[in-house]
């Protein structure tokens, strides 16, 4: 199992970028060496040559040099760079985009290295990169070992598996310099901040917890990513582990990773020892299929099921569900019948003028105080009916009940702000709506809220949810999956048809 | 080399379902996109897209009013799924669609090979931002148009479409991503799940918006995204879009919740050489599809009308706004500064 340096992602002064590397040259834990900016085009304390003379170094010191190119390309001075990269025969070159696979490929240049950021998520997709002279292939650092396993059972035998193992997680790219707009800086005159950064600047949430780093334009994980306790489960996945630089102790987790490859420490204590030396608290979630910012410890690796991440297709339509009965009452009847009388009236009275211009918007109101008190302490039931009668009016052809089957027995609620009105529903097993059974004081497994007439107007398509949302008019609360599905039911269903005649 | 405004632009529109088709056909789109009810498209969430029945109703209303329909295909599949992509992408070469949107490359090469007839279009989750990168594409694919991933200016897309010639979509109207689209983890570090495999980013099974005495919480997968005082608008609980504390000061570290509108840059766009302007919106509503629509054909029937005397009209802008994230909009990274 070989060890390599990832590419330097921060941006350090160029005296202690020189040293790093001098020591890096002299130590004997690492066998291949990435070298290059490949986050920000802007940084220019080293200079194209520069990494060509410490690639040239770290050769002459028995270890592989690898040429790492910019992972965002932009523009045509980029482009530039990069063809200056490709043009250097001396190293290998890790071809962090598909234009850098391109200029490789063009310029005939075999045993490149493909990537993590070239989204090689699959091996036919690696094949056809060997094709183009890719013999080395950095996994994507949030693909889980067990789909690395899977993948490395389709790959042709000589290519060369490498795993991110330490370090921030390179998460995202942007146009946008965040570093720069932290200290209100356009990306264009950013004075070159970053600098002051040795490991990027942390970014918290508003209750405190680290979450991400800010590296430039680069997103990072805050916490630091650690296979170092997992080894024996990592070492049969890979030729390769990546180290990614940190401002400090670098080496010495190197060194700690060596010793447990070669058996001198339990990868266990290896992993204590490292603690002390991270930047940040430490991660491993991604290894093992799960949110990445989460550590899963020995003993609860060997305990859950291995998370697979492979989501699978599906393009079976959905079974047909049964339609309900055919005589349709018409709707103003049925709400005749149940809502309360003065809030009825009123509706009809507001209605009547809208009613009879069939283009006109639904007016903006509210349900008058008075009114809502009313309708507050009147039993739950009537309105409930009405509405969960109203829904089972529909037919399948306009309200499919089968995509609906994730909220059968679910305790769901409607809450009309302005009304005082709290429907709780359910759907059956059989596709027809029904009066939630639970308790009254029970709290619902979701809720949506909103005005009498905003949700009207959602119904009748002249509002789109989001905007609703977006304005604080619609608020969704509870179980969120239930909720958008409501929501998009809601929305997308043309009751148009069926409440304006 | 100067491109007149004049070459036909197209209005390429989303439908998260039939009604959302429908509304983008009425008012005048002249390509739809949809994705299937699964993971093969980057806005896999409950309740939206397409099952085959409702996809070849869709192409049929399309077809009657003469506008294209094409299909978003455009995740990455692993090894253990990757016959639900391929069988995908049968389907949509059966259902006749104008065109398939990939990113994947292995995706692209069984499309190549065994329905040659289906037209490709490279997904802005393929992450091609140079020239270099879509010529890649066009000579092993032959895909025949690229969408740019939001962050490149307007004189780089112009540099980018003058040396290829593959035709050049760009977003010009909806939520925008501040990450370069296609190599974005950030929701798969705070939940487990991104857009390139799973369809989707700050998924709703991990989202819970409530109410506390703080005020209104957002959080992801337990992660504190923001927290909204009353009468404070609110976001997509997208991680990228809350407020954090970086050193001693509480904002928008990231990005501020406001729509891409481009509106005003439309005869730039034209000029730069792009073939089509992509509305992005999948999981919002017919209304929004509709409105956005609209406003949009009515500006380019102006552009097409009278290119050098074009102007944004306050109209269409209050339009656009209505229903844009935080009822702002930007520019974006069109505009260099924002950078």
């Amino acid at each position: 199992m070989k060890l390599s340096l990832g590419p330097l992602l921060y941006y350090w002064p160029r005296q202690q970028t020189f040293d790093f590397y001098e020591a890096v040259a002299a130590s004997n834990t690492l066998d291949i060496v990435y070298l290059g900016e490949t986050v920000c085009s802007r940084r220019h304390e080293l200079r194209c040559e520069d990494w060509f003379e410490i690639a040239a170094r770290i050769a002459a010191s028995g270890k592989e040099a690898v040429l790492s190119t910019q992972t965002l390309v932009e523009s045509e001075s980029d482009l530039k760079t990069l063809r200056r990269i490709v043009e250097n025969a001396d190293f290998r070159i890790e071809a962090n985009d598909m234009g850098a696979v391109r200029l490789l490929a063009a310029a005939g240049r075999r045993g490149w290295v493909a990537g993590a950021t070239l989204n090689v998520f699959n091996p036919d997709t690696l094949n056809l990169l060997v094709a183009e002279g890719a013999s080395r292939w950095a996994a994507p650092p949030e693909m889980p070992g067990a789909d690395i396993a899977d993948f490395r059972a389709g790959m042709p035998a000589p290519i060369e598996t490498e795993i991110f193992a330490y370090g921030r997680l390179p998460l995202a790219y942007s146009a946008r310099c965040f570093t720069a707009r932290h200290h209100n800086l356009q990306k264009d005159a950013c004075a070159f901040r970053c600098i002051e950064d040795g490991d990027g600047m942390l970014l918290r949430t508003r209750e405190g917890e680290a979450f991400l780093t800010l590296n430039g334009i680069q997103t990072q994980s805050a916490r630091v990513y650690s296979l170092l306790g997992d080894l024996e489960r990592v070492a049969g996945h890979a030729e390769i582990l990546r180290i990614s630089p940190q401002s400090a102790h670098t080496l010495e987790i190197a060194a700690l990773f060596r010793e447990a490859l070669d058996g001198r420490t339990a990868p266990a204590a290896a992993h204590e020892a490292s603690l002390a030396l991270l930047p940040e608290a430490p991660c491993n979630g991604f290894w093992h299929g799960r949110a990445g910012h989460e550590q899963i410890s020995a003993e609860d690796a060997e305990r859950q099921p291995k998370d697979v991440s492979a989501a699978n297709g599906v393009c079976a339509a959905a079974p047909d569900a049964e339609a309900p009965p055919a005589e349709n009452p018409p709707p103003q009847s049925l709400f005749a019948r149940f809502l309360p009388e003065r809030l009825r009236e009123h509706l009809e009275a507001r209605f009547r003028q809208w009613a009879q211009a069939p283009h006109a918007r639904l007016p903006a109101f509210t349900v008058p105080a008075p009114i809502a008190k009313i309708s507050v302490r009147l039993p739950k039931l009537p309105p409930t009916l009405a509405l969960t009668a109203a829904l089972n009016l529909a037919p399948d052809s306009m309200l499919p009940r089968a995509p609906l089957a994730p909220l059968i027995g679910r305790h769901l609620r409607l809450h009309v702000l302005d009304a005082g009105l709290r429907l709780d529903f359910t759907l059956n097993a059989k596709g027809r709506f029904r009066p939630s059974r639970a308790a009254a004081n029970a709290q619902p497994e979701m809720t949506i809220s909103a005005s009498l007439r905003d949700f009207i107007a959602l119904a009748l398509g002249e509002e789109d949810a989001d905007t609703l949302f977006f304005a604080r008019r619609l608020l969704i609360e509870g179980d969120t999956s239930l909720g958008l599905l409501v929501k998009n039911t809601l929305s997308s269903t043309k009751w148009s048809d069926f409440l304006r005649r | 080399m100067t491109e007149t405004a004049s070459r036909k632009i197209e209005l390429v529109c989303p439908a998260g379902g039939l009604p959302s088709l429908k509304a983008a056909v009425d008012n005048g789109a002249d390509c739809v996109y949809f994705g299937f009810k699964d993971a093969t498209n980057a806005r896999n969430f409950t309740g939206l897209n397409f099952d085959l029945d409702q996809i070849r109703e869709g192409i049929a209303y399309a077809r009657q009013h003469g506008r294209k329909v094409l299909v978003a295909l455009n995740t990455y599949p692993l090894k253990a799924n990757q016959k639900s992509w391929t069988a995908a992408i049968d389907h949509a070469a059966e259902l006749g669609v104008d065109a398939a949107i990939m990113a994947d490359p292995a995706l692209m090469a069984y499309a190549a090979r065994v329905h040659p007839a289906l037209r490709l279009h490279l997904s802005v989750q393929g992450s091609a931002t140079s020239h270099e990168a879509i010529n890649f594409y066009h000579e092993r694919f032959g895909i025949q148009r690229a969408v740019l991933p939001r962050v490149l200016s307007l004189a780089q897309i112009e540099q980018l479409a003058a040396n290829t010639q593959v035709e050049i979509e760009v977003f010009g109207f909806g939520g925008l991503c501040v990450m370069v689209e296609g190599r974005c983890a950030l929701s798969a570090y705070a939940t487990g799940q991104s857009p390139n495999c799973q369809g989707a980013c700050s998924p709703d099974a991990f989202v819970r918006w409530e109410q506390t005495p703080r005020g209104m919480e957002t959080r992801l997968n337990g992660i504190l995204i923001d927290r909204y005082a009353d009468g404070e608008r609110a976001s997509y609980p997208t991680l990228c879009k809350g407020r954090f504390a970086v050193r001693d000061e509480t904002y928008y570290a990231i990005e501020e919740p406001a729509s891409l509108n481009a509106l005003e840059m439309l005869p730039a766009l034209a000029g730069a050489g792009i073939s089509a302007i992509k509305i992005e919106g999948r999981q919002r509503n017919p209304a929004y599809v509709g409105q956005v629509t609209k406003v949009w054909r009515a500006a380019l029937d102006a552009l097409a009308r009278n290119a050098e005397n074009f102007a944004a009209q306050d109209a269409w802008m209050t339009e656009l706004n209505k229903v844009s994230e935080g009822q702002s909009y930007t520019l974006g990274a069109y505009y260099r500064p924002w950078k």
